[in-house]
Protein backbone atom coordinates (compact mmCIF):
# COMPACT_ATOMS: atom_id res chain seq x y z
CA UNK A 1 0.00 0.00 0.00
CA UNK A 2 1.79 2.97 -1.33
CA UNK A 3 1.09 6.46 -0.20
CA UNK A 4 0.89 8.97 -2.99
CA UNK A 5 0.86 12.70 -2.79
CA UNK A 6 -2.82 12.92 -3.64
CA UNK A 7 -3.77 10.48 -0.92
CA UNK A 8 -1.64 11.89 1.82
CA UNK A 9 -3.74 13.32 4.56
CA UNK A 10 -3.63 16.72 6.12
CA UNK A 11 -0.10 17.61 7.06
CA UNK A 12 0.89 17.83 10.62
CA UNK A 13 4.23 19.33 9.84
CA UNK A 14 5.30 20.01 13.33
CA UNK A 15 4.50 16.53 14.66
CA UNK A 16 6.19 14.11 12.31
CA UNK A 17 8.64 13.96 9.43
CA UNK A 18 9.32 11.44 6.69
CA UNK A 19 12.58 9.53 6.81
CA UNK A 20 13.93 8.27 3.46
CA UNK A 21 15.98 5.05 3.15
CA UNK A 22 16.40 4.68 -0.57
CA UNK A 23 14.94 5.00 -4.04
CA UNK A 24 13.88 1.93 -6.00
CA UNK A 25 11.65 0.79 -8.88
CA UNK A 26 7.95 1.12 -8.03
CA UNK A 27 7.37 -2.15 -9.86
CA UNK A 28 7.91 -4.76 -7.17
CA UNK A 29 8.59 -2.22 -4.47
CA UNK A 30 7.28 -3.21 -1.10
CA UNK A 31 8.10 -1.72 2.24
CA UNK A 32 9.84 -4.31 4.40
CA UNK A 33 7.72 -5.55 7.29
CA UNK A 34 8.20 -4.07 10.73
CA UNK A 35 9.16 -0.62 11.85
CA UNK A 36 11.88 1.75 10.77
CA UNK A 37 14.27 4.22 12.35
CA UNK A 38 12.69 5.59 15.50
CA UNK A 39 9.93 2.95 15.52
CA UNK A 40 7.49 4.30 12.91
CA UNK A 41 5.90 2.00 10.28
CA UNK A 42 7.65 1.57 6.92
CA UNK A 43 5.95 2.52 3.69
CA UNK A 44 6.57 3.49 0.09
CA UNK A 45 5.98 6.76 -1.74
CA UNK A 46 5.47 6.15 -5.45
CA UNK A 47 5.82 8.44 -8.41
CA UNK A 48 5.71 6.99 -11.92
CA UNK A 49 8.27 4.23 -12.16
CA UNK A 50 9.95 5.27 -8.92
CA UNK A 51 9.35 4.52 -5.27
CA UNK A 52 10.99 5.89 -2.16
CA UNK A 53 11.17 3.65 0.89
CA UNK A 54 10.14 5.78 3.86
CA UNK A 55 8.95 5.74 7.44
CA UNK A 56 7.45 8.25 9.81
CA UNK A 57 9.73 9.75 12.42
CA UNK A 58 9.10 12.34 15.11
CA UNK A 59 10.03 15.82 13.91
CA UNK A 60 13.39 17.08 15.10
CA UNK A 61 16.94 15.84 15.02
CA UNK A 62 17.63 12.17 14.48
CA UNK A 63 19.50 10.38 17.21
CA UNK A 64 21.97 7.96 15.77
CA UNK A 65 21.23 5.20 18.20
CA UNK A 66 22.78 1.84 17.59
CA UNK A 67 19.50 0.13 16.73
CA UNK A 68 18.50 2.91 14.35
CA UNK A 69 21.79 2.74 12.46
CA UNK A 70 21.38 -1.02 12.17
CA UNK A 71 17.74 -0.71 11.18
CA UNK A 72 18.52 1.79 8.40
CA UNK A 73 21.02 -0.66 6.94
CA UNK A 74 18.65 -3.63 7.31
CA UNK A 75 15.79 -1.85 5.54
CA UNK A 76 17.98 -0.99 2.57
CA UNK A 77 19.36 -4.54 2.50
CA UNK A 78 15.86 -6.04 2.53
CA UNK A 79 14.77 -3.93 -0.42
CA UNK A 80 18.02 -4.79 -2.20
CA UNK A 81 17.31 -8.52 -1.86
CA UNK A 82 14.60 -8.29 -4.53
CA UNK A 83 15.00 -4.94 -6.29
CA UNK A 84 17.60 -2.45 -7.46
CA UNK A 85 17.99 0.26 -4.84
CA UNK A 86 19.86 3.53 -4.52
CA UNK A 87 20.76 3.84 -0.82
CA UNK A 88 20.30 7.25 0.77
CA UNK A 89 22.58 8.55 3.50
CA UNK A 90 21.45 7.97 7.09
CA UNK A 91 19.37 10.78 8.56
CA UNK A 92 17.71 12.26 5.46
CA UNK A 93 14.34 13.61 6.50
CA UNK A 94 11.54 15.44 4.65
CA UNK A 95 8.67 17.36 6.22
CA UNK A 96 5.86 15.37 4.56
CA UNK A 97 4.96 12.62 2.09
CA UNK A 98 4.06 15.01 -0.73
CA UNK A 99 7.39 16.75 -0.35
CA UNK A 100 9.15 13.42 -0.94
CA UNK A 101 7.05 12.94 -4.05
CA UNK A 102 7.24 16.47 -5.43
CA UNK A 103 10.65 17.62 -4.41
CA UNK A 104 12.69 14.44 -4.29
CA UNK A 105 11.23 12.00 -6.82
CA UNK A 106 9.79 14.50 -9.32
CA UNK A 107 12.72 16.88 -9.37
CA UNK A 108 15.35 14.17 -9.81
CA UNK A 109 13.14 11.80 -11.78
CA UNK A 110 15.28 11.30 -14.90
CA UNK A 111 18.45 11.04 -12.88
CA UNK A 112 17.05 8.37 -10.55
CA UNK A 113 15.76 6.34 -13.50
CA UNK A 114 19.14 6.49 -15.14
CA UNK A 115 20.94 5.49 -11.93
CA UNK A 116 18.58 2.58 -11.32
CA UNK A 117 19.29 1.29 -14.83
CA UNK A 118 22.99 1.79 -14.27
CA UNK A 119 23.07 -0.29 -11.07
CA UNK A 120 20.70 -3.02 -12.26
CA UNK A 121 22.11 -6.42 -11.32
CA UNK A 122 25.16 -4.94 -9.57
CA UNK A 123 26.32 -5.26 -5.98
CA UNK A 124 28.98 -3.71 -3.79
CA UNK A 125 31.54 -6.01 -2.17
CA UNK A 126 33.58 -4.38 0.54
CA UNK A 127 37.04 -5.27 1.73
CA UNK A 128 39.17 -4.17 4.63
CA UNK A 129 42.66 -5.50 5.02
CA UNK A 130 45.09 -4.96 7.87
CA UNK A 131 48.55 -6.26 8.52
CA UNK A 132 49.12 -8.56 11.45
CA UNK A 133 51.31 -6.25 13.49
CA UNK A 134 54.06 -8.57 14.70
CA UNK A 135 54.34 -10.40 11.42
CA UNK A 136 54.69 -7.29 9.29
CA UNK A 137 57.15 -5.66 11.69
CA UNK A 138 59.27 -8.81 11.74
CA UNK A 139 59.19 -8.83 7.96
CA UNK A 140 60.35 -5.22 7.87
CA UNK A 141 63.15 -5.69 10.39
CA UNK A 142 64.39 -8.84 8.72
CA UNK A 143 64.15 -7.38 5.26
CA UNK A 144 66.22 -4.27 5.96
CA UNK A 145 69.72 -4.44 7.46
CA UNK A 146 69.66 -0.75 8.34
CA UNK A 147 66.50 -1.14 10.39
CA UNK A 148 67.77 -4.33 12.01
CA UNK A 149 70.99 -2.57 13.06
CA UNK A 150 69.16 0.48 14.40
CA UNK A 151 66.92 -1.81 16.38
CA UNK A 152 69.88 -3.52 18.01
CA UNK A 153 71.34 -0.12 18.90
CA UNK A 154 68.15 1.24 20.44
CA UNK A 155 66.81 -1.80 22.25
CA UNK A 156 68.24 -0.81 25.58
CA UNK A 157 68.07 2.91 24.93
CA UNK A 158 65.54 5.26 26.48
CA UNK A 159 62.52 6.58 24.63
CA UNK A 160 64.21 10.00 24.58
CA UNK A 161 67.09 8.69 22.49
CA UNK A 162 66.84 10.46 19.11
CA UNK A 163 67.70 7.21 17.39
CA UNK A 164 64.24 5.91 18.40
CA UNK A 165 62.60 8.48 16.15
CA UNK A 166 65.05 7.59 13.43
CA UNK A 167 64.16 3.91 13.79
CA UNK A 168 60.42 4.60 13.79
CA UNK A 169 60.71 6.81 10.76
CA UNK A 170 62.58 4.10 8.87
CA UNK A 171 59.94 1.55 9.84
CA UNK A 172 57.15 3.91 8.74
CA UNK A 173 58.86 4.48 5.40
CA UNK A 174 59.34 0.79 4.85
CA UNK A 175 55.75 0.01 5.88
CA UNK A 176 54.43 2.58 3.41
CA UNK A 177 56.43 0.98 0.63
CA UNK A 178 55.23 -2.52 1.53
CA UNK A 179 51.67 -1.26 1.83
CA UNK A 180 51.71 0.46 -1.55
CA UNK A 181 53.09 -2.64 -3.21
CA UNK A 182 50.60 -5.02 -1.56
CA UNK A 183 47.62 -2.72 -2.11
CA UNK A 184 48.49 -2.38 -5.78
CA UNK A 185 48.82 -6.14 -6.22
CA UNK A 186 45.62 -6.99 -4.34
CA UNK A 187 43.38 -4.30 -5.77
CA UNK A 188 44.69 -5.01 -9.26
CA UNK A 189 43.79 -8.69 -8.94
CA UNK A 190 40.32 -7.84 -7.60
CA UNK A 191 39.57 -5.19 -10.19
CA UNK A 192 39.92 -7.84 -12.89
CA UNK A 193 36.73 -9.38 -11.46
CA UNK A 194 34.82 -6.11 -10.99
CA UNK A 195 33.17 -3.32 -12.98
CA UNK A 196 34.46 -0.52 -10.81
CA UNK A 197 36.27 0.15 -7.54
CA UNK A 198 36.54 2.81 -4.88
CA UNK A 199 39.75 2.59 -2.90
CA UNK A 200 39.92 4.68 0.27
CA UNK A 201 42.91 5.88 2.26
CA UNK A 202 43.97 3.57 5.08
CA UNK A 203 42.93 4.98 8.44
CA UNK A 204 45.15 3.28 10.94
CA UNK A 205 48.83 2.47 11.14
CA UNK A 206 48.50 -1.16 10.19
CA UNK A 207 45.56 -0.88 7.82
CA UNK A 208 46.52 -1.84 4.30
CA UNK A 209 43.42 -1.16 2.29
CA UNK A 210 39.77 -0.26 2.54
CA UNK A 211 37.95 -0.62 -0.73
CA UNK A 212 34.66 -1.41 -2.41
CA UNK A 213 34.16 -3.26 -5.67
CA UNK A 214 31.15 -3.08 -7.93
CA UNK A 215 30.43 -6.58 -9.16
CA UNK A 216 27.71 -8.18 -11.26
CA UNK A 217 25.60 -10.22 -8.88
CA UNK A 218 25.89 -13.32 -11.05
CA UNK A 219 29.67 -13.02 -10.97
CA UNK A 220 30.03 -12.80 -7.21
CA UNK A 221 31.16 -16.43 -7.00
CA UNK A 222 34.11 -15.61 -9.24
CA UNK A 223 35.04 -12.62 -7.10
CA UNK A 224 34.76 -14.82 -3.98
CA UNK A 225 37.19 -17.25 -5.48
CA UNK A 226 39.72 -14.55 -6.32
CA UNK A 227 39.35 -13.05 -2.85
CA UNK A 228 39.78 -16.45 -1.24
CA UNK A 229 42.98 -17.11 -3.17
CA UNK A 230 44.41 -13.77 -2.04
CA UNK A 231 43.43 -14.25 1.60
CA UNK A 232 44.91 -17.72 1.64
CA UNK A 233 48.16 -16.59 0.06
CA UNK A 234 48.51 -13.70 2.53
CA UNK A 235 47.15 -15.47 5.61
CA UNK A 236 50.37 -15.22 7.62
CA UNK A 237 50.62 -11.44 7.38
CA UNK A 238 47.26 -9.90 6.44
CA UNK A 239 43.78 -10.30 7.89
CA UNK A 240 40.77 -9.51 5.76
CA UNK A 241 37.17 -8.50 6.38
CA UNK A 242 34.94 -9.25 3.43
CA UNK A 243 31.35 -8.01 3.29
CA UNK A 244 28.50 -8.15 0.80
CA UNK A 245 26.61 -8.23 -1.42
CA UNK A 246 25.52 -4.73 -0.44
CA UNK A 247 23.56 -2.09 -2.35
CA UNK A 248 25.97 0.30 -4.09
CA UNK A 249 26.52 2.66 -1.12
CA UNK A 250 30.00 3.68 -2.26
CA UNK A 251 29.12 4.17 -5.91
CA UNK A 252 25.94 6.26 -5.96
CA UNK A 253 25.98 10.01 -6.21
CA UNK A 254 23.74 12.74 -7.55
CA UNK A 255 24.81 15.62 -9.73
CA UNK A 256 25.11 18.82 -7.76
CA UNK A 257 22.28 21.33 -7.88
CA UNK A 258 18.80 20.36 -9.01
CA UNK A 259 17.44 20.57 -5.48
CA UNK B 1 20.58 -17.83 8.84
CA UNK B 2 23.52 -19.41 7.12
CA UNK B 3 25.74 -17.16 5.10
CA UNK B 4 25.69 -17.88 1.39
CA UNK B 5 29.35 -18.25 0.63
CA UNK B 6 29.05 -20.28 -2.55
CA UNK B 7 31.36 -22.93 -1.36
CA UNK B 8 32.40 -25.47 1.12
CA UNK B 9 34.10 -25.39 4.45
CA UNK B 10 37.40 -25.31 2.58
CA UNK B 11 36.83 -21.64 1.79
CA UNK B 12 39.49 -19.73 3.65
CA UNK B 13 37.73 -16.38 3.88
CA UNK B 14 34.03 -16.15 4.69
CA UNK B 15 32.02 -13.31 3.23
CA UNK B 16 29.64 -11.71 5.73
CA UNK B 17 26.30 -10.50 4.33
CA UNK B 18 26.47 -7.22 6.23
CA UNK B 19 28.99 -5.27 8.33
CA UNK B 20 29.70 -6.82 11.69
CA UNK B 21 30.78 -3.79 13.71
CA UNK B 22 28.97 -0.56 14.39
CA UNK B 23 31.94 1.40 13.05
CA UNK B 24 31.59 -0.42 9.74
CA UNK B 25 27.85 0.28 9.65
CA UNK B 26 28.47 3.96 10.27
CA UNK B 27 31.19 3.95 7.65
CA UNK B 28 28.71 2.64 5.11
CA UNK B 29 25.54 4.63 5.81
CA UNK B 30 26.85 7.95 7.14
CA UNK B 31 29.87 8.50 4.93
CA UNK B 32 28.29 7.03 1.80
CA UNK B 33 24.99 6.78 -0.04
CA UNK B 34 23.03 9.43 -1.87
CA UNK B 35 23.26 12.84 -0.30
CA UNK B 36 19.96 14.49 -1.11
CA UNK B 37 18.75 17.94 -0.39
CA UNK B 38 16.76 16.86 2.58
CA UNK B 39 15.08 19.31 4.89
CA UNK B 40 16.74 17.88 7.93
CA UNK B 41 20.33 16.99 7.50
CA UNK B 42 21.11 14.72 10.36
CA UNK B 43 21.70 16.48 13.57
CA UNK B 44 23.09 13.14 14.50
CA UNK B 45 23.79 12.86 18.15
CA UNK B 46 26.22 10.40 19.62
CA UNK B 47 28.08 9.54 16.46
CA UNK B 48 31.43 10.84 17.65
CA UNK B 49 31.61 7.86 19.96
CA UNK B 50 31.45 5.26 17.25
CA UNK B 51 33.47 6.99 14.58
CA UNK B 52 36.55 7.44 16.68
CA UNK B 53 38.40 5.45 14.17
CA UNK B 54 41.04 8.10 14.44
CA UNK B 55 42.68 8.70 11.17
CA UNK B 56 46.30 8.33 12.00
CA UNK B 57 48.87 10.66 10.57
CA UNK B 58 51.63 8.27 9.63
CA UNK B 59 54.28 10.98 9.41
CA UNK B 60 54.40 12.14 13.00
CA UNK B 61 56.91 11.77 15.79
CA UNK B 62 54.25 10.05 17.91
CA UNK B 63 53.75 7.40 15.28
CA UNK B 64 57.48 6.97 14.85
CA UNK B 65 57.93 6.39 18.56
CA UNK B 66 55.13 3.86 18.58
CA UNK B 67 56.72 2.00 15.68
CA UNK B 68 60.12 2.06 17.39
CA UNK B 69 58.63 0.70 20.59
CA UNK B 70 56.72 -2.04 18.76
CA UNK B 71 59.79 -3.05 16.81
CA UNK B 72 61.93 -3.10 19.95
CA UNK B 73 59.37 -5.30 21.67
CA UNK B 74 59.49 -7.91 18.90
CA UNK B 75 60.90 -11.27 19.78
CA UNK B 76 62.60 -12.41 16.64
CA UNK B 77 64.56 -15.32 18.09
CA UNK B 78 62.05 -17.94 17.04
CA UNK B 79 61.44 -16.63 13.56
CA UNK B 80 64.91 -15.39 12.76
CA UNK B 81 66.34 -18.53 11.17
CA UNK B 82 63.35 -19.44 9.03
CA UNK B 83 62.34 -15.88 8.46
CA UNK B 84 65.56 -14.59 6.97
CA UNK B 85 65.80 -17.20 4.25
CA UNK B 86 62.12 -16.91 3.44
CA UNK B 87 62.21 -13.15 3.29
CA UNK B 88 65.16 -13.06 1.00
CA UNK B 89 63.15 -15.07 -1.53
CA UNK B 90 59.92 -13.27 -0.91
CA UNK B 91 61.54 -9.83 -1.11
CA UNK B 92 58.78 -8.63 -3.35
CA UNK B 93 59.79 -9.05 -6.95
CA UNK B 94 56.87 -9.66 -9.24
CA UNK B 95 57.93 -13.12 -10.37
CA UNK B 96 57.86 -14.39 -6.82
CA UNK B 97 54.50 -12.78 -6.27
CA UNK B 98 53.03 -14.56 -9.26
CA UNK B 99 54.55 -17.83 -8.13
CA UNK B 100 53.04 -17.35 -4.71
CA UNK B 101 49.66 -16.83 -6.23
CA UNK B 102 49.77 -20.10 -8.14
CA UNK B 103 50.97 -21.99 -5.14
CA UNK B 104 48.14 -20.48 -3.16
CA UNK B 105 45.66 -21.64 -5.75
CA UNK B 106 47.17 -25.10 -5.80
CA UNK B 107 46.89 -25.33 -2.07
CA UNK B 108 43.26 -24.39 -2.29
CA UNK B 109 42.59 -27.51 -4.30
CA UNK B 110 44.80 -29.93 -2.44
CA UNK B 111 43.57 -29.03 1.00
CA UNK B 112 45.61 -28.06 4.02
CA UNK B 113 49.32 -27.55 3.53
CA UNK B 114 51.79 -30.07 4.86
CA UNK B 115 54.21 -29.25 7.62
CA UNK B 116 57.80 -29.29 6.49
Amino acid sequence: MALTASRSGPQEMSETSVYVYGVTWADGAAAPPGTGVGGGPLDTVERGELAAIVSTVPAGPIRARRRDLLRHLEVVQEVFASNTVLPVQFGSVFPAIDVVSEELLAQRYEEFVELLHQFEGLAELRIRAAYKQEEILAEIVQGDCGIARLRELTRGASAADPRQVQLGEAVARSLTAVRNRDARTISGALLECARDAVVEEPRTEYELMRASYLVERRKIAGFDKRMDTIARRERDRISFTYTGPLPPHSFVSLSSGGG
Amino acid sequence: MAVATHGTASNYLQRAPSPSTLADVVDLILDKGLVIDAYVRVAVIGIELVTIDARIVIASVDTYLRFAEAVNRLDLTTTEAAGLAELRDGGGNEKDKAKGKFEGAKEAFTGSGKQK
